[in-house]
């Protein structure tokens, strides 16, 4: 299988106290699945990492960013790809958010696994969408992914 | 354990299994133009790397030999 990461799934990973945190890690370290994310997710984590870390749940911030600078370099256990062209990236989430009302970056997310994603598939191969954001699962599983 | 002993440890164990599934779709995102190489993101820093030879040197020493073989012809 191959799959698309969304940053809410790798955001409760490191942030052990949420439920689900031990599920999303034994996820990533799945080396079975080839595992995708957007340029975004690098964004969107750090800053929950970090307000995490103010709200005191998070005891070494700095050791978790570095951990997820790990993750999403090359050889880590997430890539990260962009569509060769931003604007059909932006057209696809412009038309799920007025379809479904998801949140920008939501759609965005959605609207890159489903451009990107198909194109990396191997033949007759089941494509992927792991995300901890039961509205934004269910638009992808509408647009082919299976929830992982 | 060890980052670098770790990562190691892995490549080793994904050369023993049938295709590195995540290799493979990574030479079609890269052939695409779609994979994105941050290049502020150090591979390791000299303190993991210093220990994981530490590390490595305890728990199998003929794999660092021939590490160290590897990179004085170069390789």
């Amino acid at each position: 299988m191959i799959a698309y990461v969304d940053s809410s799934l790798i955001a409760r990973a490191y942030l052990e106290d949420e439920a689900g945190s031990a599920d999303a890690r034994r996820l990533i370290a799945d080396r079975s699945i080839a595992k995708y994310t957007g340029r975004w997710t690098r964004i969107e984590v750090s800053g929950a990492i970090v307000r995490a870390a103010r709200a005191g749940r998070l005891p070494d911030p700095a050791r978790s960013l570095k951990r997820l600078d790990a993750e999403l370099r090359p050889g880590g256990r997430i890539d990260v790809i962009a569509a060769p062209d931003e604007f059909e990236v932006e057209a696809r989430a412009l038309a799920i958010a007025r379809e479904h009302g998801l949140r920008a970056l939501d759609a965005l997310h959605v609207a890159l696994a489903s451009i990107a994603i198909p194109k990396l598939a191997d033949k007759g191969e089941p494509i992927g969408f792991a995300s901890r954001d039961g509205v934004q699962a269910t638009v992808a599983e509408s647009l082919g992914f299976a929830s992982v | 354990m060890n980052a670098w002993v770790t990562d190691l440890l892995d490549v080793t164990v994904d050369a023993d299994v049938a295709e590195d599934r995540q290799a493979r779709a990574n030479a079609k995102a890269a052939a695409l133009g779609m994979l994105v190489v941050y290049d502020d993101i150090p591979e390791y820093d000299e303190e993991t790397l210093r220990q994981g030879e530490e590390e490595l040197r305890k728990l199998a020493p003929e794999i660092l030999r021939i590490l160290n073989e590897d990179r004085s012809t170069g390789l």
